[in-house]
């Protein structure tokens, strides 16, 4: 899996394609486990573009934009890390790509150094595909005995702010890489994959209604246990009231960027909705959009924490907090 | 009492991993199951192992018993582990953030009646093979839509997640300490063989994996209608005579989809 190649050969590969997207699904979607002989993926797409070098609150402090997604991004793949962690060895429970679309006119692989142009990492390779570590001093008090360690927090994505916002490029290369990985997993009891994207800004290189296609063919990508999960992650500088999970577009007022991220994104399942409407503290209801506008960066981690169905949710949301 | 006891993981046999632990102590009076949680922390394996090796010859009178038993024996564990933790700096953070997480399920004989004690979500079972009563020591299979309540090593336990009791022992009683997702599955054949379905109806329509079972213990037991005993309970002691013997009637529950995946561990005793 790990050395997946973005464009298959056309002919077999379409081929095998539609046959993965043939198979029936099963009854109740999202309820299979993610296991060793049936990890799951996770694609992130990055906004790299020149307006996430605009300032925003995090923590406490003022930052960029692109400075607070690296910290959130880094958080997740540390986290998605742990998840993998079983004992002294890291079990390859999902595949992991990084996108970052901004400054030239395509999308780009992130991973680096001899990870470089590999679409798909394993949580075992992922640990060894960090650009550096930065270290902390912790004290934690357990049980009344107090205990310190020197933390260390790998560092996997740099903050960086250029020039346009190739989105549509980013999709297609989501759905391409998707499509490859899917082509592996056909008739398996698989979890689907999860596709976070992570924008502030207005594509420099396609109509709302091209990106809506290129959202809808991911949406429509699936293995037998359900479609491909679409989040988006909207970074708005307006002030106001943080949206999340919204029901009904209308939601949203007027920011036509939050629409079109609205429209873009899946519907959450319905056995994820207990989950949002707790972790959130939202109200009980039928229908959560998978996005959020207008959000904190806390709101942002906790959603994207959503999205990773092997975590205990809770917990890392609340250990998160006592880290950060 | 004769006791029958098996346990194996979920991923057997392509893996052999397995955190859950048992403990029999037959000529003492004590049978015990610790189910390791692998999503919680680190060593959830060795921490089932290190509980289970470490219950008492008294049973769990209350909440403050097991609580300072714990208080008195967490740090061994921790001394142990974290140097082994510490050798990386993601199972060092794994290690400290999280602990290491298990239930644990306890019964202890006394003259003439069990004791019996729960952390979390495990089963404790004593079914009655003349009469065809069951009890139940946490009744309910709404205590699975919830995360479990576990012991570890780096916070004290919280009183919502214990119980204690005691059955009298009468001819005809059989007993079984169940790991959860065995659990759920005895209690749904039996809430499904014995009309007792409000629980199980109202479970089959919620859109989880655990709802999807429930719906298809409704379905299955409806058209295999046969006695609690003959169809689950006497199967379920049978398997128990080897591991290849339990590893075939797990797998063949899974393959009917009335077994949800995971580390299985049963200990039945009976006359």
């Amino acid at each position: 899996m790990n050395g997946l190649i973005p464009s298959p050969s056309p002919v077999s590969a379409s081929l095998a394609l539609q046959k993965a997207l043939q198979l029936p699904m099963k009854a109740t979607h999202y309820s299979a486990s993610v296991m060793r002989q049936n990890p799951t993926a996770f694609v992130f797409l990055i906004d790299q573009s020149g307006s996430m070098g605009e300032p925003t609150h995090y923590r406490g402090q003022t930052c960029s934009k692109a400075e607070a997604v690296a910290q959130i991004v880094n958080q997740t793949l540390l986290e998605l890390l742990l998840r993998s962690q079983k004992g002294d060895e890291i079990r390859h429970y999902y595949d992991v790509a990084l996108i970052g679309y901004g400054g030239a006119a395509t999308a780009n692989l992130l991973w680096t150094g001899p990870w470089a142009n590999r679409p798909f990492l394993s949580p075992a390779e992922l640990v060894q595909a960090t650009t550096r570590e930065e270290e902390n001093v912790v004290e934690r008090t357990i049980r009344d005995r107090v205990i310190r360690t020197t933390e260390k927090r790998p560092i996997w994505l740099e903050p960086v702010a250029n020039y346009k916002t190739p989105m549509k490029s980013a999709l297609l290369l989501a759905e391409s890489l998707l499509q490859t990985w899917l082509q592996t997993q056909a008739g398996k009891d698989v979890y689907p994959p999860t596709v976070i994207n992570i924008t502030d800004g207005v594509a420099t290189d396609a109509t709302h209604e091209e990106l809506l296609d290129c959202g809808d063919r991911i949406r429509q990508l699936h293995t037998i246990d359900g479609h491909v999960l679409l989040m988006n992650i909207h970074l708005s500088d307006e002030t106001g009231k943080a949206i999340q999970f919204p029901a009904h577009i209308r939601d949203l007022g007027d920011d036509p960027q939050a629409r079109l991220l609205y429209d873009l994104s899946s519907e959450m399942p319905a056995s994820y909705h207990a989950d949002i409407a707790g972790l959130f503290g939202l109200d009980q209801r039928s229908r959560y959009v998978g996005m959020c506008s207008n959000t904190d960066m806390d709101a942002l981690v906790k959603f994207m924490n959503i999205g990773t169905p092997t975590q205990h949710n809770t917990a890392f949301v609340a250990n998160f907090r006592v880290n950060g | 009492m004769r006791t029958y006891a098996q346990t194996i993981g979920k991923e057997a046999p392509a893996y052999p991993d397995n955190e859950d632990a048992y403990r029999v102590v037959s000529q003492n009076g004590i049978w015990c199951v610790a189910d390791g949680a692998g999503g919680t922390g680190l060593y959830a394996g060795q921490w089932a192992r290190f509980l289970v090796e470490q219950v008492p010859s008294e049973p769990f009178e209350d909440f403050s018993t097991l609580a300072h038993w714990l208080d008195c024996r967490w740090a061994t564990f921790f001394s142990e582990f974290q140097p082994q933790a510490a050798t990386h700096y993601l199972t060092e953070r794994k290690f400290m953030d999280e602990g290491s997480g298990a239930t644990l399920a306890t019964l202890h004989q006394g003259t003439d009646t069990l004791h019996w004690m729960l952390y979390g979500d495990a089963v404790i079972l004593c079914f009655n093979v003349l009469s065809g009563r069951m009890r139940v020591a946490r009744p309910g299979l709404t205590q699975f839509e919830t995360a479990p309540y576990l012991l570890n090593w780096n916070s004290a336990p919280q009183p919502g997640g214990f119980s204690g009791g005691q059955w009298t022992h009468l001819p005809g009683n059989t007993y079984a300490l169940l790991s959860d997702t065995l659990g759920q599955f005895v209690l749904m054949a039996h809430d499904a063989l014995t009309s007792n379905t409000t629980d199980l109806n109202r479970l089959a329509q919620t859109p989880t994996a655990l709802g999807q079972r429930a719906a298809r213990h409704r379905h299955f037991w409806n058209r295999n209608h046969q006695s609690f005993n003959q169809s689950v309970w006497r199967p379920l002691q049978n398997s128990l005579v080897s591991i290849d013997t339990f590893a075939s009637y797990t797998q063949h529950l899974r393959t009917q989809n009335l077994l949800g995946a995971d580390d299985y561990t049963a200990v039945l005793i009976a006359p």
